[in-house]
């Protein structure tokens, strides 16, 4: 399932995929694998991609 | 000894030293992987690793049958289910975009490079010695099965990138 939310708080704070991925340390290639639904982040990395955006677990990462 | 089995281990011993002298090189530039690549390379080891299994395991039975294809492939088939192996890896790996690490680039000229010298090496080594040697395929068809693996490797990595450029 795709985390539309996560894709709209980082273009909400104007960041590239590249730009966030720099930010918490990972690939590319990963912040988009989770924006599509490919893979599952740990409670880690969520964290500090909530960190970075701004948002709290729920707002990224909760499926309603 | 002979002079094959010494150019052999002279061989693997200046590639051992390289790997090291690379490997010391690629953790003072600090390759890492996040957490979806190791995943990732983690099930790409277990793919290449039973496929290994399996094929050792038959090469072996097929050994024991008089007449099998297997007893003229001799070394030569034995290494073929390595380089299969590996090839396997990184054929997953770069498919899953976990063959680089973070920011690192590697060097897939190098690595095209290695693979056309091994079958250049191949091709003057089966014109001088010929393709068999006491019954079973000669030593040199190794070089052949390097340079078609370090040819894939490259071929995969740039079929990826086409298809990552067409979906971006």
């Amino acid at each position: 399932m795709k985390n539309l939310k996560l894709k709209a708080a980082r273009a909400g704070k104007d960041l590239s995929q590249q730009a966030l991925a720099e930010a918490v340390g990972v690939s590319r290639q990963t912040i988009n694998a989770i924006e599509k639904g490919d893979y599952n982040p740990t409670i880690k990395l969520c964290l500090a991609i909530c960190k970075v955006l701004e948002k709290t677990l729920d707002e990224l990462f909760w499926e309603d | 000894m002979s002079m094959k089995l010494l150019g052999f281990i002279t061989g693997l011993i200046v590639a051992l030293v390289l790997v090291m002298i690379i490997k010391s090189k690629a953790t003072k530039t600090m390759k890492t992987f996040d957490e979806r690549q190791m995943v990732e390379r983690a099930n790409a080891f277990k793919i290449a690793y039973w496929v290994l299994a399996f094929f050792v395991c038959m090469y072996g039975i097929l050994m024991s049958v008089d007449g099998a294809l297997v007893t003229y492939l001799g070394t030569v088939g034995l290494f073929s289910g390595f380089f299969l192996s590996v090839a396997i890896f990184a054929i997953v790996c770069i498919w899953k975009e976990a063959y680089q690490g973070i920011n690192e680039n590697k060097n897939w000229l190098l690595i095209g490079l290695i693979g056309v010298m091994n079958i250049v090496v191949f091709i003057y080594d089966t014109m001088k010695y010929g393709f068999v040697e006491d019954g079973a395929l000669s030593f040199h068809c190794i070089n052949l099965e390097c340079g078609i693996l370090m040819v894939v490797v490259l071929v995969t990595y740039m079929l990826k990138k086409q298809l990552d450029k067409r979906e971006d």
